[in-house]
């Protein structure tokens, strides 16, 4: 057992006091002097070319500061493709997209300008499909995607839909499959979804005399957001200033610049003035960011034995009508979408494809949990093909130490095989058939999920610790409190390191002017990445202490050794402890720091050097990432024969978190997760006609509620694959906490009924119609 | 905009204040008292963040008028504990670990405490069905529904025992 004071302990959260007497203030709640409110005048249609726009009505309404139309901010953005300006110009490409800002005294002013604004729009024919975009007649939805600049790794297809075709290739699949005994070929499907965060996109901006413009915004990763505005702008970095209060949410919905930029643009219209603009439920429905719908085309062969011997892929991903990050979610899929499961010989042909639909990007996984749900309907239907029980080959094949993931790298510290065991354990796999019918006439079925997922390599964080007089301690960094818990991990961290006990340290705002660099708050990364820059930080505040005790004491900086708990502890030229003892919460009370220089520690974590470039054209190298995860859900599930509506019971997730540094913080993940995992799987999508969103509400798109929920989940952390690089062997859990989870469900959906599950969301209809014939089979 | 001259109470204090006939409770709480508490998720009377107690019942305040709650009393999330000492179902929303992002939170724990107000000790299923309308993306509402579900038990016990 290790001994340590605060790791591995489920301490409580430091946020919940304010969150829990109102006192909290997020981004919505902060009120400047001065400050007007902004409306957005949004596309009505989802493609079409603007004619003429005219805002003569909008500046007659009393109370109107600034109007702003595309030609004022003609700025572009855009990770992986600028393919993006603030506000549209010659073409609307979705459904929401904004074209004209008012900013005005009273947010009713502000709507009722918008009212009258005049938008005269021919509208064209909308990319409604996926499948329909990619094929050579389709119409386009960016003419001149070739036009745009774009990064490297991301490789447009000109004249097409389609903004980066990813490809892998490791050994030979033709050959392989040469070599099954059984190959089995389905396609699977994602629905497009909502994030669904309860607090909604905005922000508030104001523009300097000297033109320095400061945001306050919910962004998930603001020195993306920074970085991509000063491009935009051509501003310098220290011109440009986010700072973000508590978060309410953001899965992912919250990483993209969206309403930062509207702000902004009307900002710099309004002689010094704050605008705040906040998205209502609707307009964060239409222009937000929403989880890219996906369709796969699945190919596996195996042996006799369950040996998988190829896999091959062509999936499509419905990214919208701007480009995002989406590239980087049709790449993490790809990359996993054998599963973490051994298999010689891969093809990946992954297409991120344009529609005139919502912005899709990534939600909580980046595609993993999606490409989940294929593989593991995958390997139900081999498991089927091969009279196999669905544990047992799913065993034969999953990695371990020393296997070869996908990239063609060795991977480490691979825990998955003991979180499946955990996870089939936990909901009794051995004792239950996969599927019965109860004596009420439901119909139970078991089933199986497990996912890998890496983090995004290179990355890069860094801490600082400002330690005080009295022997407390402020933590500053840069990863966003989302609800995940950062605020609680970090000090434990730090509460650890320097011996000084949890409530004496606080942490910092995040502020790209004033807290340091972090790259994103995305991937799972905070514990892992943070977490070893904590520790640096922490060496470096002891450090600076030792060298102060040492002057009073009088001695060599040397010869004064940090101990365990938080004592200083003077020794000889020996290394004999002398009896001179210091304890750090007391330094002040024993004069042994005051009147000394600042002491402010530093640490940084960055993952360049571990990290090698893989090939474009087959994604193969020697390292893709810092971490790998893993983990595995089994889930129960009771279907309705009547209704064909389908309740979950029980989800055991297993994950291999190499160490939990606070086990409570991680539960309060996974039910989140799997909660989500549910709706994701059960309720949630979004319906287009002819690229009109036809439920973008809280009435007609659902999300869990209470009553939904009434499921058995426990939680299985696997510490038995600890990271050799993690902080204490930490890895990540916010993502991981439902990839597995929509798989596992599906899959004891497909074992219910007895058919594969080729839609998610599972509608009803398609349940009742397989319940038919399930009966019948039955009777 | 027609005004309307309005009193009530909240957080045991009282407010007369002139306020145009189509403001929400909602927006003359956040926008013109500054009460922040109560949160905007939706306007439409789906999520439940924006919560607070008109004469002791729940009430979406997105979706009612100020001018309605003329006379009422009203009870925020501001005004729920006594001083420093917190209601026992915000102190335990914190020792239960309900709270993640928070955005949810005054809304569920306003509605708690109705429920525990009005039904004294109901079982978690029956907390579950009238908490249905607050929505919640971090939780997953089991710890939520279990915190209420204690507080209830325990406001129960401690009152056996007076
Ligand atoms: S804001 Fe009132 S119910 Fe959502
Ligand atoms: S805690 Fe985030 S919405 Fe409930």
């Amino acid at each position: 057992m290790d001994n340590y004071n605060v790791i591995g302990k489920p301490e409580l959260r430091k946020d919940s006091r304010d969150k829990v007497t109102g006192a909290t203030q997020y981004c919505c709640d902060i009120t400047l002097t001065g400050m007007l409110h902004g409306a957005v005048y949004r596309s009505k249609v989802p493609h079409g070319k603007i004619q003429s726009v005219d805002v003569s009505g909008a500046w007659e309404v009393e109370g109107v500061r600034a109007v702003v139309t595309g030609k004022d901010v003609p700025y572009r953005i855009g990770r992986s493709i600028q393919d993006q300006t603030f506000l549209a110009i010659d073409k609307v490409r979705y459904q929401g997209e904004p074209i004209v800002l008012v900013a005005a005294d009273t947010l009713e002013q502000a709507y009722e300008a918008v009212r009258k604004v005049k938008v005269d729009i021919e509208q064209l024919p909308a990319v409604n499909d996926v499948l329909e975009a990619v094929e050579e007649n389709s119409p386009l939805v960016h003419e001149k995607l070739e036009e745009y600049p774009h990064i490297p790794t991301v490789r447009p297809v000109n004249g097409t839909n389609i903004y980066d075709h990813f490809t892998l290739r490791k050994g030979d699949v033709e050959k392989g499959f040469a070599e099954a005994d059984v190959i089995v070929e389905n396609e699977y499907e994602c629905a497009i979804l909502h994030h669904a965060a309860i607090e909604n996109h905005m922000a508030t901006a104001k523009v300097d005399a000297s033109g320095k413009i400061t945001v306050w915004s919910p962004a998930q990763s603001p020195f993306y957001i920074r970085g991509e505005l000063s491009r935009a702008l051509g501003i310098p970095e220290n011109k440009i200033r986010i700072i973000v209060p508590p978060i309410g949410g953001g899965f992912g919905g919250k990483l993209e610049p969206r309403a930062e930029q509207l702000a902004i643009a009307l900002a710099m219209h309004t002689k010094g003035r704050p605008v705040k603009v906040m998205f209502s439920r609707e307009e964060d429905f239409l222009a937000g960011t929403v989880r890219a719908g996906v369709h796969f085309k699945m190919k596996t062969g195996a042996k006799k034995d369950g040996t998988i011997v190829a896999f091959e892929s062509t999936n499509y991903w419905d990214s919208g009508a701007y480009s995002t990050i989406s590239p980087t979610v049709t790449l993490k899929a790809n990359v996993i979408l054998a599963g973490p499961y051994e298999v010689k010989n891969i093809k990946t042909d992954g297409y991120c494809v344009a529609t005139n639909k919502q912005l899709g990007t990534a939600q909580r996984g980046f595609g993993v949990a999606e490409a989940s749900y294929a593989h593991e309907q995958q390997m139900d239907a081999l498991a089927k093909a091969l009279g196999m029980d669905p544990l047992e080959i799913r065993m034969k094949n999953i990695m371990v130490d020393g296997s070869k993931a996908s990239t063609g790298e060795t991977l480490f510290s691979v825990g998955v095989k003991e979180c499946l065991q955990e996870a089939a354990d936990g909901i009794g796999w051995k004792d239950h058939p996969i599927s019965w019918i109860t004596k009420e006439g439901k119909i139970r079925g078991r089933g199986l999920g497990t996912f890998m997922k890496f983090t995004g390599t290179p990355s890069y964080t860094s801490v600082t610790i400002k330690f005080n007089f009295d022997g407390t301690a402020i933590v500053s960094y840069s990863t966003t409190e989302l609800g995940q818990g950062v605020g609680i991990v970090i000090p434990q961290i730090v509460s650890e390191e320097l011996g000084i006990p949890l409530e004496n340290i606080s942490t910092v705002q995040v502020d790209t002017e004033n807290t340091p660099l972090d790259k994103t708050t995305t991937s799972s990364r905070a514990t892992f990445h943070l977490g070893n820059a904590a520790i640096k930080a922490s060496a470096d505040v002891k450090r600076q202490i030792c060298k102060w005790v040492a002057f009073k004491w009088n001695t060599e900086e040397n010869l004064v050794k940090f101990e365990k708990g938080g004592i200083l502890v003077e020794v000889d030229a020996e290394g004999t402890p002398t009896g001179r003892t210091a304890r750090m919460d007391q330094l002040d009370e024993n004069s042994l720091i005051r009147n000394g220089e600042p002491i402010l520690g530093y640490g940084s974590y960055e993952t360049t050097n571990i990290w090698h470039k893989p090939d474009l054209e087959t994604y193969q190298t020697e390292r893709l990432t810092a971490m790998w995860f893993f983990g595995a859900n089994a889930a129960e599930v009771e279907i309705d024969p009547d209704t064909g509506k389908t309740k979950v019971i029980k989800v055991v997730a297993a994950h291999d978190i190499g160490k939990a540094l606070n086990p409570l913080g991680c539960l309060q993940q996974v039910e989140g997760g799997v909660v989500m995992g549910i709706g994701n799987t059960l309720l949630e999508e979004f319906i287009h006609r002819d690229g009109y969103l036809m439920n973008g509400n809280m009435v007609d798109f659902k999300i869990p509620t209470s009553m939904d929920t009434d499921v058995e989940i426990e939680m299985r952390l696997v510490e038995s694959s600890p990271h050799p690089e993690g902080p204490y062997g930490a890895k990540g859990i916010g993502e991981p906490a439902m990839c597995a989870t929509q798989s596992a469900v599906a899959s004891a959906v497909e074992h219910a009924l007895g058919v594969p599950v080729t839609h998610v969301p599972i509608k009803p209809e398609t349940i009742l119609e397989a319940c038919r014939k399930r009966m019948e089979e039955s009777k | 905009m027609y005004k309307k001259e309005i009193s009530l109470t909240i957080n045991n204090e009282s407010y007369v204040r002139e306020v145009a006939v189509n403001r929400t409770l909602l927006e003359f709480l956040r926008e013109d008292l500054g009460l922040t508490g109560a949160k905007e998720g939706c306007n439409e009377g789906e999520c439940g963040a924006c919560t607070v107690l008109v004469d002791g019942k729940p009430v979406n305040s997105c979706l009612m008028l100020a001018v309605e709650a003329d006379g009422s009393t009203i009870l925020t999330i501001e005004g729920l504990a006594d001083g420093d000492k917190l209601h026992p179902l915000q102190q335990a929303f914190i020792d239960e670990g309900a709270v993640q992002c928070g955005f949810c939170t005054p809304g569920m724990i306003m509605t708690g405490k109705a429920i525990i107000d009005e039904y004294g000790n109901p079982s978690e299923q029956e907390i579950r069905k009238l908490m249905e309308g607050n929505l919640c993306r971090c939780t997953g509402y089991t710890r939520v529904i279990k915190t209420v579900k204690k507080t209830a038990d325990s406001m129960v016990e401690n009152s056996d025992k007076k």
